[in-house]
Order: C-alpha cells, then sequence, then structure tokens
C-alpha cells in the first residue's frame, strides 16, 4: 500500500519546501510494483516508499532530483526494462512501467 | 493547496471511508498537469483544479470518469476527450480502499483460534468482549483494537462500513442476539453466527417478531463456516475463516 507515503505528505513539516512524488501510472510486462505504487524523494537525495527497487528506482530518483533541482512541471517518465542495457546491468524483470513525478510544494 | 489534498485523502483512509484520487498526468495544457481531484463515496470532494481552466461541461465529464473509476474500485490510468480540447488528457484515478478487517466478538476459544489464524492473513484484528479476562491486550497483542464493555454499548458506538467481516461467536446465545440484532443492518461485507441450526432458527424468529426482515436475516451466514466437519476450536476457526476468504474473493 501507499498509505505510508500519503501520511508523510499529509503530516509533513520538514525543513523542505518542496519534495518529489513518484507514482507508477501505468506498468505492463513483469514490474515488481504496480499502478499506484509511490516514492517520495528528498532534495537532499532520501526517499520514502518503494516503486520497485534497483536501477528503475535509482533512475527515478534521479529525475526526480532534477525535478526538485529547477524550475518546471510535473514530467511522465517511461522506464523500459526490456531492452539491452536493463539486462547488462541485471535488472531481469523485463517489464515497461511509465512513472509521473511531480513536485509537492509545502507553503505554509 | 497540494499537501491539503493529501491530509483529505489520508483522513479519508482512517475514516475507513472509499475515496479516489484523480491527477493529470498528460494534457494539452501544462496548467492542467498535476492537478487533482479527491472524490468520496458521499460525492464529498476537494479539488484543485483551477475552475476557470476548463468549462462546466469538461469538469462534468472529467467527474463522471471519476465516479465511474471510484464504483470500478481500481487504480488505472484513462484517456479522456474532453470536448472542446486540442488533445486527449490522460487521467490517473487511485482507489482507495479501507483495510479488510475481522471484528471478533467473543474472545474465548474460537475467539483466540480466529486470531491465531487470521493474524496470517492480511485482516486488521478487532475483538469485543464483556470480560476482562478475555477482552485482553495480552491475550491478542497483534489485535488493531481489544475492546473490553457490554456487547450493546460497544457496538452501538462502533462504525462498520466496507471491508468489515464480523463473527459472531460469543460465549452464550442470549450474547450472540444482541449482537446479531445491533449489527445486522450494518453495511458491511460479512456477517457470520455461530449456533446450532436450532439455535440460529430460535434466534432469526425472535429477530422476526422485532420486525427484521428476511433480507437482513438472508445475509447472516448461520450456522457459520464452510462446512469441513470441523469440531475442535481451530478447526472451527478455519472454517470460519475459509468462508470469508471466499466471500471476499468472490466479489
Amino acid at each position: 500500500m501507499s498509505e505510508e507515503v500519503i501520511e508523510l505528505l499529509a503530516n509533513y513539516q520538514g525543513e523542505f519546501d518542496s519534495l518529489a512524488l513518484a507514482t507508477i501510472i501505468e506498468s505492463s510486462g513483469s514490474t515488481p510494483r504496480k499502478a499506484g505504487a509511490k516514492m517520495v524523494v528528498f532534495p537532499d537525495g532520501r526517499s520514502e516508499g518503494t516503486i520497485g527497487g534497483g536501477c528503475g528506482e535509482a533512475e527515478i530518483r534521479q529525475q526526480a532530483l532534477s525535478l526538485l533541482s529547477k524550475e518546471g512541471g510535473p514530467v511522465l517518465y517511461t522506464l523500459d526494462m526490456t531492452n539491452d542495457v536493463a539486462a547488462a546491468e541485471g535488472m531481469i524483470c523485463g517489464g515497461k512501467m511509465e512513472v509521473f513525478i511531480e513536485r509537492i510544494a509545502f507553503n505554509n | 493547496m497540494s499537501q491539503l489534498i493529501f491530509k483529505e485523502l489520508l483522513a479519508k483512509i482512517k475514516a475507513r471511508e472509499k475515496a479516489a484520487l484523480a491527477t493529470i498526468v498528460k494534457a494539452p495544457l501544462k496548467e492542467l498537469i498535476g492537478k487533482k481531484r479527491l472524490l468520496t463515496d458521499t460525492g464529498e470532494e476537494l479539488n484543485n483544479l483551477p475552475a476557470d481552466l476548463l468549462t462546466a461541461q469538461q469538469h462534468e465529464s472529467l467527474l463522471k470518469q471519476i465516479k465511474a473509476a471510484l464504483a470500478k474500485e481500481e487504480i488505472a490510468k484513462y484517456s479522456l476527450n474532453l470536448a472542446g480540447l486540442a488533445e486527449k488528457i490522460e487521467l490517473l484515478v487511485e482507489v482507495y480502499l479501507p483495510e479488510p478487517r475481522l471484528i471478533v466478538m467473543g474472545g474465548g476459544h474460537i475467539g483466540q483460534a480466529l486470531y491465531d489464524f487470521s493474524s496470517k492473513l492480511d485482516f486488521e484484528l478487532v475483538v469485543i468482549d464483556d470480560r476482562p479476562k478475555f477482552a485482553n491486550q495480552q491475550l491478542f497483542p497483534a489485535a488493531k483494537e481489544v475492546i473490553c464493555g457490554a456487547f450493546e454499548e460497544v457496538l452501538s458506538d462502533f462504525n462498520f462500513g466496507l471491508n468489515d467481516y464480523l463473527v459472531i461467536v460469543t460465549r452464550g446465545h442470549q450474547h450472540d442476539y444482541t449482537c446479531l440484532a445491533k449489527v445486522i443492518e450494518a453495511e458491511v461485507d460479512y456477517i457470520g453466527m455461530i449456533g446450532s441450526q436450532r439455535k440460529v432458527a430460535a434466534i432469526f424468529d425472535k429477530l422476526k417478531e422485532e420486525d427484521y426482515t428476511q433480507t437482513d436475516l438472508q445475509m447472516v451466514k448461520a450456522p457459520i463456516g464452510l462446512e469441513i466437519n470441523a469440531e475442535t476450536p481451530e478447526e472451527i476457526a478455519i472454517s470460519i475463516l475459509a468462508e470469508i476468504i471466499k466471500e471476499r474473493r468472490e466479489s
């Protein structure tokens, strides 16, 4: 369940005024987590929740950090774990997933 | 505003209400991307879509889609044609349902066996008994809630709803009757009551005299459990849980 992440966002009163939220919106083939799975990325690189771990998650974390580091809207990111690179990196899930990454601002 | 919608969603989850969180993930107008709308079964909603970005008709189509998704109780992405927009928008709708909850009335032998086996299933467990010796957190350490009090009072205050599974296994007919009368009209997923055919018939007769309808009674699984010739409390608990699993996965 992504309830822990919802709880974190709802109750967040920490030092940062915005966090990035990554949500799997669609997955096909064999992926570790399904639509709705969520991860929050903090500007300092920490994260909470998981969208599947491994290289895929690391890639999304990078995208999330780059979103936080500049102005700009949410992005849709497609992660393809079916290609050769994935195989070379040892990602054997062999699926594809689409991830929505957005900035959640805390202006209170 | 964006935190507010998560606060609201969390409140709905805690209150065990069904809720849909919709997020626009693709749209021809970039101002629309990332905008969210929260909708519950009762029609309550919170919305951070700027009203002037979409026409009333476009809002209406969006709402219709979210309602349909809420009824389907799934997490899914939808492509939507909004009249007047150059391209389709894509909408992620996440439906949050309450965690399944097993509410056991009676902390005796069967209640304890239910606790033992259900801890392996993904139910939150609530145990209710009027005897402190049985309504005891030590006896049910992993239970979400152990409530000690007269059944009638405890059940009057209890909020039952979606994904609740109720098992009536108190120590006596009188208490079973009290419990059943209190919960029979609750909109839950399962109600089962222990007892022989004869005892069940007697309790049902008494309820009919009090104007409960046949439809109310039909919902009650009594005698409780799948027929597996269970004899011991542990076997009976397994037969009850088997029936609950069947109900849960059928729907």
